[in-house]
């Protein structure tokens, strides 16, 4: 699973960045050691070089103080006590060997440095594909000296040195990995904490705050300053939230006080004014319909009314909204079907379904266009783990426009088509509250024309 | 009426005052729980209207009380606490209606008006009558100067309602909550409509209206003479 969301996440930064540390830790180190094995590989031969320049000068001026025979001598007991690893010449003009380990004298040499591949040069059959790093002099008119080592051990050294890099890199390689790995595990798991929690949040549970581990490292801190923010958020929305709940409470006694005086004006009126002041009082009441619906909504959302939940039945809750409802229909001579083949009982509070799917029928309605037939149903639906009632209520009325169909939930909300129509826009969103407050959900569809709202409640 | 008023807003307290002495009832006010429990124990009363918040002695208890001293005497709590639970506590300790503030003081009077006669029309009639008009509850049949009427369930029950409340102007919520039986203000012109089919079967085919719109308030039913009068 982890490695799921890994291969998921390969677009992610963390894995990138965890790669690209990977690749510049590799080049680095790449070339780290191969600055090491090369000032190393060149020291060794710089050393093999001094030994022979030294030994050749000591050989030459041993001849220029000494002679032939005492430099003959000195080669003769070099070869015997030094290793094996020495090499030595010393021939005449006339190509004579005097002194010396190889068995030839070797073709195509320059003055100064060579490198002598032994192969026919000497005796020794182990020696044969060994290569030597030599001296040629001429240390007189018709003598010339070759000094040198065999340079075998010198390569197995250096073969032996890169061996062990290469080995070093790839270990470095594989515990960056192992350790990049780790990181970008650690990290996508605690950025992925942080996102579902921000999830949950943008679902609409302002109330969920992400865990923090207490380790006071960077995402505890990002943790921390979302929670913070989280908390401000909420503090600012219940701010709003209780203000405009505070105008509607506040303004509702005025109000109500408002239409008494317009009652009393009312009763002592004459037959001219009393439409006028009618019309007021009719004002009045859609105000304060406004403002109880609003407060009503938040009550709902605040959680401060829980409602007084029974068991409903699904058949004499919908018959009860049908048979409230079909007058109203009948003047647009709209039938209204009832589409419910069993009853279904759930835990409701009935007063606030009655509302919610009522306010749905009566939008049904409204927005039918005369003659057409709307259909209220009721079914029983069953998910893996729980069942579930589906209250619908759909029509083919004038329809919602997809752009406006998240917005319909909005307090106030009101479509452009329907600014004509009656109605305080606050009708849907009571509805949400409803069947949020009954954890169910609630979704517009097209009916093709004309729209199907669903109510899903959890029996 | 004798009405006994326990609130201690002063504001709501005279609006409530005012508005019931002009409709020639006689209030009583007292804005203390405790004090207005004694009063209500002592002295005989129509109706009394109780606020559920009250210094020393709240409204529900104020209730219990009295229904425990088998005192019947028909009670509305004003309040402000709106729930739905709030009000079912209410009804269960003993209150006979509920009332949430702010409330229109025409929704108060009809409320008031009806817990006061209820104490006398409870008894078991079989008929109701209002001038031609003439409800047979045991046969649910109606019939207006002797041609019976046909109605549907809804309207047969508006019209018991109606009747059962005769000259009273009862509220369209009052409507709601006793011929449905939902308890919420419906804020909707419905039922006007439920009731214009009703008064087209019971008004229209005869030559005098018995039931009358009060604009701003509700309906009343009421017999023809007194709208000449």
């Amino acid at each position: 699973m982890l490695f799921a969301r890994l291969k998921k996440s390969t677009h992610n930064s963390t894995l990138k960045l965890v790669f690209l540390y990977l690749t510049l830790f590799l080049i680095s180190s790449i070339v780290l050691l191969s600055f090491i094995y090369w000032s190393t590989v060149s020291y060794i031969f710089k050393q093999l070089d001094h030994h022979i320049e030294y030994d050749n000068q000591s050989l030459q001026s041993l001849y220029k103080t000494e002679g032939q025979a005492p430099l003959l001598n000195a080669i003769n007991e070099r070869l015997g006590q030094y290793s094996y690893d020495s090499i030595y010449l010393l021939y005449d003009d006339r190509n004579n060997i005097l002194a010396g380990n190889l068995s030839k004298i070797p073709a195509e040499l320059n003055n100064g440095w060579n490198i002598l591949k032994l192969e026919g040069l000497t005796d020794d059959i182990k020696r044969q594909s060994h290569f030597a790093r030599v001296m040629v002099t001429h240390i007189s008119d018709n003598l010339t000296l070759i000094n040198g080592l065999d340079i075998e051990s010198a390569h197995k050294q250096e073969h032996m040195i890169l061996n062990s890099l290469l080995t070093g890199i790839a270990i470095v390689l594989l515990l960056g990995a192992i350790g990049g790995f780790i990181i970008s595990i650690t990290t996508i798991k605690k950025i992925n904490i942080i996102n579902q929690s921000i999830h949950n949040i943008r679902e609409g549970d302002l109330s969920v705050r992400i865990p923090s581990k207490g380790t006071d490292d960077d995402y505890d801190l990002l943790s921390d300053n979302i929670n913070l923010m989280l908390d401000q958020i909420e503090r600012l929305m219940t701010g709003i939230k209780n203000i405009s709940n505070n105008i509607a409470h506040d303004l509702r006694t005025p109000l109500t006080r408002l239409r008494t005086h317009l009652e009393t004006i009312q009763s002592d009126a004459g037959n001219h004014e009393i439409k006028g002041i009618a019309g007021a009082i009719s004002e009045t009441d859609n105000l304060l319909s406004t403002f109880n619906a609003l407060l009503r909504i938040n009550n709902f959302e605040s959680g401060s009314q829980k409602g007084n939940f029974t068991t409903i039945n699904s058949n004499t809750l919908l018959k009860d909204i049908l048979s409230f409802y079909e007058p109203v229909a009948d003047v647009k001579d709209i039938h209204i079907k009832l589409d419910a083949d069993k009853n279904i009982q759930f835990m409701g509070d009935r007063d606030m379904l009655f509302q919610a799917v009522a306010n749905l029928l009566d939008n049904a309605i409204k927005y039918s266009p005369n003659n057409k037939n709307i259909t209220l149903g009721s079914k029983l639906l069953s998910s893996e783990n729980s069942k579930f009632i589906e209250i619908t209520v759909s029509d083919n009325g004038t329809g919602i426009a997809d752009c406006e169909k998240p917005k319909v939930f909005d307090l106030f909300y009101r479509s452009e088509k329907h600014r004509d129509h009656n109605g305080n826009g606050l009708g849907l969103s009571l509805v949400n509250s409803i069947v949020t407050l009954h954890k169910g959900t609630i979704s517009l569809e097209d009916n093709k024309p004309g729209t199907i709202a669903r109510i899903h409640l959890p029996v | 009426m004798r009405i006994l008023l326990i609130e201690d807003d002063q504001h709501v307290a005279d609006f409530i005052i005012k508005g019931l002495s002009e409709n020639n009832h006689v209030v009583d006010h007292r804005s203390d729980g405790k004090e207005g429990l004694f009063l209500a124990t002592t002295e005989s009363y129509d109706v009394m209207i109780v606020d559920r918040m009250l210094p020393n002695v709240d409204g529900l208890t104020i209730i219990r009380t009295l229904r425990a001293s088998n005192i019947a005497t028909p009670v509305l709590i004003l309040s402000a606490l709106a729930d739905v639970e709030q009000r079912v506590e209410g009804l269960k300790n003993g209150a006979d209606d509920y009332l949430v503030k702010p409330f229109a003081f025409s929704e108060l009077l009809a409320r008031v008006q009806i817990l006061g006669k209820r104490q006398y029309a409870e008894t078991n009639t079989t008929q109701l009558v209002m001038a031609d008009l003439v409800i047979d509850l045991l046969a649910h049949n109606v019939t207006r100067s002797g041609q019976e009427i046909e109605l549907l369930a809804t309207e047969y029950r508006l019209l018991e309602y109606l009747m059962r409340h005769a000259e009273q102007v009862v509220s369209r919520t009052m409507l709601f909550e006793h011929v449905w039986d939902y308890n919420f203000d419906p804020q909707t012109n419905v039922i006007d409509v439920h009731m214009s089919r009703l008064r087209k079967k019971i008004d229209k085919p005869f030559n005098s209206a018995l039931i009358h719109t009060i604009r701003g308030t509700g309906y009343v039913i009421r017999p023809p003479e007194k709208i000449n009068s």
